[in-house]
């Protein structure tokens, strides 16, 4: 018998990173099961790209950081096991356009693994969050190579932001009923990326690993909440509240990234107020490069942009918790009205233009069932 | 406001019921106990010569500083050795060694009359060494010497996993808890008095209501099964909402331990010093976990022997629970008036990963901390931030490590913090 010395404590919590993200990665998959039963149904190429995106993304992210742990005569397997290099790469699968091509996905996927968070020092390190680096990519240098469809390019956000983000309520009527109306939209049975365009099992997903302690729940609430309120008011000005403001949170990514992205621990502040003034900052970028910069993947942008405000945001909140709890509270709240009174009015400079139903035209002109 | 900052606190298994109902085993003393003259880190002056003769109640050490604490003889016998010999705290510090004549001898007693005032009760807590037994061991009479005091509470919630001996020293010993408190709150002028408990210790409360009910102005509090919920700060928060700079008459509170009343009950009746001590031996790395009641400077070894022995090949012995408990190396180190728990768990080594930054130590640090800044400008050597930081409001409550999913030793960091900051001093 041996008596060995260890300072406390001496027992811990069942809460581990491992498990934490091995939660995460069921919950990816459930998402992506969506996606593949959606894309199965419309076969051929979609169900190709469903399959081989994250396929050769994961195969990518995972071999990177495999060379990277050669290099550095690491233990291959020990290193992978708390590296989590999957995760990186199926959150990237899953919120690029289905029609990317896949050699874009593997250098996108590269460029994300190795200088999105390697080069930082790996796991724990990194500044930006390694997905939103990699789908920033595809979105800016990778733009040609998408298999142009007229179908699977029309997706509700793009044709959404052609339009500047505004339509009158009538328009917005016959917009919302070429892609299946609120109810579809909110389901996710329509062209996009592979997992951003369930809503529902999106926020299925946010409350079972709010539950299991995976993800911080207000980060997602104060995101998609800041989003909402001030689409519901601009909507309110333009004669419709209630379909733009859900509009605004269904559509482009919002949910999939407020859930998988902006919770990763990593790149976002480690305070609870700094987590929330975060989460309301990346709402305002989100709708401001929406409505302004007319890029219809605002969300991606607005997550490497707030990523380079985490340690600002740290250094404010920085001391104890105890003595700075109201000035916390006064923070969350000034932030948060000043974000949504900033969206509102950027939101109201925005002008109707008329709307041809681009869904109906397209069906005729390819013969594909729509649904 | 815990939306906010967190929650402070958390709840942990307490796996209580190892030896919450089974019989407490009365240890024969041993022929040779070992008294370690420490107050803390502070070390007490010897005041008995080796071939000394020694009674039960004899002083052998006071520590009288700012401060003051006698050391009291358990046994009667004979100072055989006066050694340096590494404490509990691993640091070398004096043992008296007294062999025991096994005639139990005592010395002259003073009992206190019930009629006694608050000069009084004050004087013979000082005189009896009566500390605070909920681990800490400050003297108890020196928290009385007020006249702010607006509310008394009695901590009687043992939130540390595995530890029972408060609990069962209550059950055992009721009258000197009635007692006990009825006098401590005469002595601290307040208006009420609350003994607090956690709601899941239903029995208890149960006696507890039945004991008091006839007193005024004496209340059981119920609270949550919630770490640490038993640490003044915390306790005071939760039953007053108050916080408090440094000491929690600032918040107009005075808190004793139940044991420690239940000894100053005794100590009335019988004039007994702290002699004895209920130790809770639990864990998963011994036989049989029981309660069990020692002479003070009883070693851990026999402690360990009387519930059956080491299970494991490998284990850490810790004096106290498992989050608080200080680990030691050798076994034969002893029991002190303050100490109320052995605990053995077998030794497996956590494997540590990267931090990713959550803030889950921050969320739950009771003192309201970010460990993860701490630890932060620890790395980077940065000593002013760490200062500006307030390490040093830091319990060592072991919340941060407890928590922490990349199962970094973060309290182990924080404790470096704290001793580079002495340092620098």
């Amino acid at each position: 018998m041996e008596i060995k010395f260890n300072p406390g404590p001496n027992i811990r919590s069942g809460r581990s990173t491992k498990k934490i993200m091995l939660y995460l990665t069921c919950a990816l998959l459930a998402v992506y099961l969506f996606g593949l039963q959606f894309y199965a149904r419309q076969g051929g190429f979609f169900l190709e790209q469903a399959i081989l995106l994250p396929l050769a993304s994961v195969a990518t992210a995972v071999i990177t950081e495999c060379l990277y742990a050669l290099y550095y005569k690491k233990n291959v397997l020990s290193y992978l096991r708390t590296s989590f290099p999957w995760v990186t790469g199926l959150i990237l699968a899953l919120c690029v356009p289905i029609n990317t091509s896949i050699h874009a996905v593997v250098m996108a996927c590269f460029v994300g693994i190795f200088f999105g968070k390697l080069v930082f020092g790996g796991f724990g390190q990194n500044l930006f969050n390694p997905a939103g680096v990699g789908r920033a990519i595809v979105l800016t240098a990778f733009t040609g190579a998408r298999i142009v469809d007229v179908v699977s390019s029309a997706t509700p956000t793009t044709t959404f932001a052609n339009h500047g983000w505004i339509l009158s309520p009538q328009d917005m009527q016959v917009f919302l009923n070429d892609f299946g109306g609120l109810k579809n939209l909110f389901i996710g049975n329509y062209f996009g990326a592979l997992g951003e365009t369930s809503t529902l099992v999106i926020l299925v997903a946010a409350v079972v690993l709010s539950l299991l302690e995976v993800i911080d729940w207000y980060i997602p609430a104060f995101y998609l909440g800041t989003l909402f309120i001030s689409a519901l008011i601009i909507g309110a000005f333009n004669g419709m509240a209630l379909e733009y403001a859900l509009f605004m949170v269904f559509t482009g990514g919002a949910a999939f990234s407020a859930v998988f992205m902006l919770t990763d621990p990593v790149t976002n502040p480690n305070t609870r107020a700094g987590k929330m003034v975060f989460a309301i900052l990346a709402a305002f970028l989100t709708a401001l490069i929406r409505f302004k910069a007319s890029l219809p993947e605002g969300v991606v942008f607005s997550i490497l942009l707030v990523n380079i405000l985490t340690p600002a945001i740290e250094k404010y909140f920085d001391g104890k918790s105890t003595d700075r709890e109201k000035k916390d509270a006064l923070t969350v709240a000034a932030v948060a009205v000043i974000c949504i009174v900033g969206i509102v009015l950027i939101g109201l400079s925005l002008e109707p233009k008329a709307y041809t139903s681009v869904m109906q035209t397209a069906a005729q002109l390819t013969g594909r069932i729509w649904l | 406001m815990p939306f906010l900052i967190g929650p402070m606190h958390q709840h942990i298994d307490g796996r209580k019921e190892l030896t919450a109902h089974n019989e407490i085993i009365k240890l024969a003393p041993a022929k040779e106990l070992r008294i370690a003259l420490n107050h803390g880190n502070t070390e007490a002056k010897c005041l008995v010569e080796v071939g000394q003769q020694v009674r039960i109640g004899t002083k052998i050490a006071e520590r009288s500083d700012f401060v003051y604490v006698p050391f009291f003889s358990p046994v009667s016998g004979t100072v055989v050795r006066i050694e340096k010999k590494p404490g509990v705290n691993l640091r070398p510090v004096t043992h008296v060694v007294i062999e025991n004549d096994f005639q139990e001898t005592k010395e002259e007693l003073s009992t206190l009359s019930e009629d006694a005032n608050k000069e009084e009760i004050i004087a013979f807590l000082k005189e009896k060494g009566i500390i605070g037994c909920g681990g800490a061991g400050f003297p108890a009479y020196f928290k009385y010497q007020t006249d702010k005091c607006e509310i008394l509470l009695i901590n009687a919630v043992e939130c540390e996993p595995y530890i029972t001996s408060d609990a069962r020293m209550i059950e055992e010993h009721i009258d000197y808890l009635k007692l006990g408190v009825r006098m401590l709150f005469r002595a601290s002028g307040a208006k009420v008095c609350r003994i607090c408990i956690k709601e899941n210790k239903t029995e208890l409360i149960k006696l507890l209501e039945e004991t008091f009910k006839s007193e005024q102005g004496i209340e059981i509090t119920r609270l949550k099964d919630l770490y640490p919920m038993g640490w003044e700060r915390t306790l005071v928060y939760e039953v007053l909402h108050k916080r408090y700079e440094k000491l929690p008459i600032e918040a107009g509170a005075i808190i004793s331990n139940a044991t420690t009343a239940i000894y100053f009950g005794r100590a009335m009746k019988t004039g007994m010093p702290i002699d004895q001590k209920l130790i809770t031996v639990s864990g998963d790395a011994v036989k049989e976990p029981h309660n069990v009641l020692a002479k003070v400077g009883t070693s851990f070894h026999d402690l360990v022997d009387a519930c059956g022995g080491y299970t494991a090949e490998q284990v850490k012995v810790l004096a106290g629970g498992p989050m608080m408990g200080f680990s030691v190396n050798k076994d034969e180190v002893t029991i002190s008036p303050s100490s109320n728990a052995v605990t053995v768990l077998r030794f497996e080594k956590e494997e540590e990963i990267a931090c990713l930054r959550c803030g889950t130590c921050a969320d739950h640090c009771p003192s309201g901390l970010r460990p993860v800044n701490i630890m932060q400008a620890l790395k980077a050597n940065d000593l002013t931030r760490v200062k500006l930081l307030k390490v040093s409001d830091c319990i060592e409550c072991s919340l941060c490590s407890y928590n922490c999913p990349s199962k970094i030793a973060v309290t182990e960091n924080m404790r470096r913090a704290k001793r580079l900051m002495a340092l620098r001093k």
